[in-house]
């Protein structure tokens, strides 16, 4: 041995868990610490303080394995909508495509958000039907509760056979639980109660999807724990009303984040909250139910506002944004989605108001214009981060403003505004040149000149996504890679795009992380061997639709940037089977290939079947 | 500083080292045994060697005078006053929300940490004890961090280089283990990773049925 072992033997027992707690529960890191010598493995394991587990065939039995090995958990997370990770194969199945949680509809009147990922196996959706007698089940629930008799943090995500019995077992046995997290669970009102008794320091309540909880649950659980709690979420719960809402209002009074989204809430429930609950900092509402009356409530009472988002065909009209303007003075982040009745008037009590604002989103608010946008501009010099979708409104001037103005302007996202051209983008780019991330979608009279000027003043740009703008060409991806070194680029849809864009890019951004190039016609081998050549950093990568890409510059990619993870080909008709051969053997950590079932040879799918997912015909 | 109170702190190997009161203050150990009345005499620490008190009395009054300088050209409250401030300050911060003074004074700080903490393993860990014993939070931090970095990213083999640590497992023991420990646990990036994927709709319906007519072409 050429030097001392210094750490075993100067540090003590708890010396060692300290250091251990530093590695973040890199779970890589602490495998290979359990394997340095028994010291080691004994203390790893007593160090251990998370556990993350997606679906497994046996949760049951994996819990007590868990609960026999980690003795110090505080946090757990079992989410059943994840997937086991491919590489570990102990003979569980693998499923891929859309989570099990589907055969529940979610409620959502906007139909632009869709819960089903597009490229979904049906095959996929059967089979995790029939695993669904799988997931945790109370017996499991006790057995964790028994083993992690610390914990502090549970999470169950759709965990469906979880009910009250396991909940109370929870509650009795784990007195110092401070976050709670049902969503999608099936729990009901004694589980609720239970823990209302039993964990009076829990802070932090998630109830999204929990149908079998009614409002007697909740207003025991209010009167239990109210002291303490800090956040509460409900979703979707048919049976909870004001009722809950007016028990939260009168013992939960230090409650500082209320998300509610549910069409069974109406005014009597949020008043009640606003007037009991003073320092409330995050309210997120999404109650087609509730009026300007609950509002004037929260602009009267709740002087602490620092976040409000409202979301899905809400009634509010200008008096109550008015109101927020005027109390709220410490708004730093407002969210308005599909608020029909606002106007610029809104816009400009805010901006009046709230001189700290940081965050705004405006989605589908169709009587917002230009007017409301330049007040923005003009009076919140702090903004850092704006989004403005399927706003047809808002012209050029409005951004003209917020150049001006915002300075410190680091995320714009511009989806569907039609009215917002080249000359907008100059004055953005001119103006904040500390912009980091700039996503515009469906902007159709966007083109090079905006994207010439981002590329030529904003040094700091990392993350560039434009999809579907149609005017955008090479010339704009060319002054792009003279000027940002990117990490994540989408140029999706933007069929102008060819290789020299692309070739410029590659050279300029050598950390380039994510790159998605699909439905561009025009894009072809070139332009892949030069991202080969120069985003060694590479980790997922999209050429769907990609009409000319063809195996020879799928291989030299594959060959140089090793560290894909996820690859995207459907609808290339020059990528081959042997193309896919070459990414699936090159590609060491490839997690997942997304391409044409006949395009995969037996051999490939021997080596690596897992990973693989296949296009459905039948869509 | 309101007083120039000077306290004497004692050494298991006999040094006395004086320090001011607001730099006695950032051991919470100290502290105490001061608010118990223990001050007037000598401040005895029998575990401490003087090599390692004079790091940390080094560290202390760099973290006393950080948290003047910081007052000024921030508005700098009583909450980073606390050890915390330290692991604060590694958080990403846009560059542009301070001023340049305030840039400075966090860089010149990452550069004297990464100089104060570039020792060899003895003082390394002999640092941690008294930090620990002294309860000076900031410090325990920016140690044991040093010390995970020297195992992150490693496989056992290289991790017992480093630290001179002998074998102790046979083969059967050591394969028992690495097939148990690959088991179904993700780490926060990849949890978040799949989750974002999950929700992540890459077509919108109308994009994707646009897609579908213009490439309408026969798969068989």
């Amino acid at each position: 041995m050429r030097g001392q072992d210094l750490i075993n033997t100067v540090l003590p027992d708890e010396m060692l868990v300290e250091i251990f707690c530093h590695l973040d529960g890199l779970k890589s890191s602490c495998d290979s610490c359990s394997l340095v010598c028994k010291k080691w493995l004994k203390i790893e394991r007593l160090s251990r303080r998370t556990v993350r587990i997606g679906a497994s065939r046996n949760p049951d039995a994996f819990v007590k394995l868990l609960v026999q090995r980690f003795v110090n958990v505080r946090n757990v997370y079992i989410d059943e909508r994840l997937p086991v990770s491919p590489p570990f194969q102990f003979g569980y199945p693998i499923i891929h495509g859309p989570p099990p949680a589907t055969k529940k509809r979610r409620y959502s009147k906007n139909a632009r958000s869709s819960l089903e990922p597009l490229h979904a196996s049906k095959d996929s959706r059967s089979e995790s039907r029939d695993l669904e007698p799988f997931s945790l089940s109370d017996a499991g629930l006790v057995t964790l509760a028994d083993g992690f008799a610390r914990l502090e943090k549970l999470s169950l995500v759709w965990c469906s056979n979880v009910t009250s019995v396991g909940i109370k077992s929870v509650a009795e046995k784990c007195k110092s639980l401070k976050t709670l997290d049902l969503q999608g669970c099936y729990v009901g009102d004694q589980g609720l109660a239970a823990i209302g008794e039993c964990c009076k320091q829990l802070e932090d309540l998630n109830l999204r999807f929990c149908e079998g909880l009614t409002d007697t649950g909740l207003v025991e659980l209010a009167r239990g724990c109210g002291k303490s709690l800090k956040a509460i979420g409900i979703a979707v719960c048919a049976k909870i009303t004001d009722i809950s809402l007016e028990a939260v209002g009168s013992h939960c009074t230090l409650l500082q984040t209320l998300s509610l989204d549910s069409e069974f809430i109406q005014n009597k429930g949020v008043l009640a909250v606003a007037r009991g609950c003073s320092s409330l900092n995050v309210l997120k509402l999404q109650c087609i139910n509730v009026t300007d009356e609950a509002l004037l409530a929260v602009g009267t009472f709740c002087s602490s506002l620092e976040l409000l988002a409202l979301y899905s065909f809400q009634r509010f009209t200008d008096r109550s944004l008015c109101a927020i303007g005027n109390v709220c003075k410490k708004l730093k982040s407002l969210t308005l989605s599909d608020c029909y009745f606002l106007s610029d008037k809104s816009l400009e009590a805010i901006a009046t108001g709230c001189g700290e604002l940081a965050q705004l989103e405006v989605n589908g608010c169709h009587n917002i214009g230009t007017a409301g946008l330049e007040a923005i501009g003009r009076s919140c010099p702090g903004l850092s981060e704006l989004a403005l979708l399927y706003c047809q409104r808002i012209g050029n001037s409005a951004l003209f403003e917020v150049g001006r103005g915002c300075k410190l302007l680091q995320a714009l996202n511009l989806v569907d505004c039609s009215n917002i051209g080249d000359d907008a983008i100059c004055n953005i780019a001119q103006g904040c040149r500390n912009l980091k991330k700039l996503h515009i979608r469906r902007c159709y009279e966007i083109g090079d000149k905006g994207i010439i000027a981002v590329g030529e003043n904003c040094k700091f740009l990392t993350d560039l996504s434009l999809r579907f703008c149609d005017r955008v060409g090479d010339a704009a991806l060319i002054a792009i890679g003279q000027g940002c070194s990117l990490r994540y680029l989408n140029v999706s849809g933007c069929h102008q795009i060819g290789d020299a864009g692309l070739i410029a890019v590659a050279r300029g951004s050598p950390e380039l992380v994510y790159l998605d190039v699909s439905v561009l016609q025009n894009l072809g081998d070139m332009a892949l061997s030069e991202v080969g050549e120069g985003c060694p950093l590479l980790k997922d990568i999209v050429l769907s639709h990609c009409r000319q890409i063809t195996d020879v510059g799928l291989a030299y990619l594959a060959k140089k940037c090793t560290r894909i993870e996820s690859c995207h080909m459907v609808y290339c008709p020059f990528i081959t089977s042997a193309g896919v051969a070459t990414v699936v053997s090159s590609c060491v950590n490839i997690k997942k290939v997304l391409v044409e079932k006949w395009k995969v040879s037996q051999r490939t799918r021997r080596r690596a079947g897992s990973i693989l997912s296949y296009l459905c015909m039948d869509l | 500083m309101a007083s120039a109170k000077v306290f004497v702190l004692r050494t298991c190997d006999g040094e006395t080292f004086e320090i001011d009161e607001s730099v006695a203050y950032v051991s919470e150990t100290i502290k105490n045994m001061i608010e118990d009345g223990f001050g007037h005499d000598l401040i005895p620490l029998p575990n401490v060697s003087s090599k390692i008190l004079l790091k940390v009395i080094e560290y202390c009054r760099k973290h006393v005078s950080n948290f003047e300088s910081s007052k000024k050209t921030s508005n700098g409250d009583e909450k980073d006053k606390d050890n915390d401030s330290w692991k604060k300050e590694k958080e990403a911060v846009p560059e542009v929300e301070k001023d340049a003074e305030e840039k400075a004074r966090v860089e010149e700080l990452k550069e004297w940490e990464t100089t104060f903490i570039d020792i060899d393993q003895q003082v390394l860990f002999d640092l941690l004890q008294a930090a620990n014993y002294l309860n000076i939070k900031g410090l325990l931090v920016m140690a044991a961090e040093k010390a995970a970095s020297m195992i992150r990213g490693k496989t056992p083999e290289q991790i017992r280089e480093t630290f001179n640590i002998k074998n102790d497992f046979t083969p059967e023991e050591y394969e028992d283990i690495r097939k148990k420990d690959a088991m179904n646990d993700f780490t926060p990036e990849e949890y978040e990773e799949i989750r974002k994927k999950i929700a992540d709709n890459h077509f919108t319906p109308e994009e994707y049925e646009q897609i579908r007519k213009e490439n309408a072409w026969a798969i068989e």
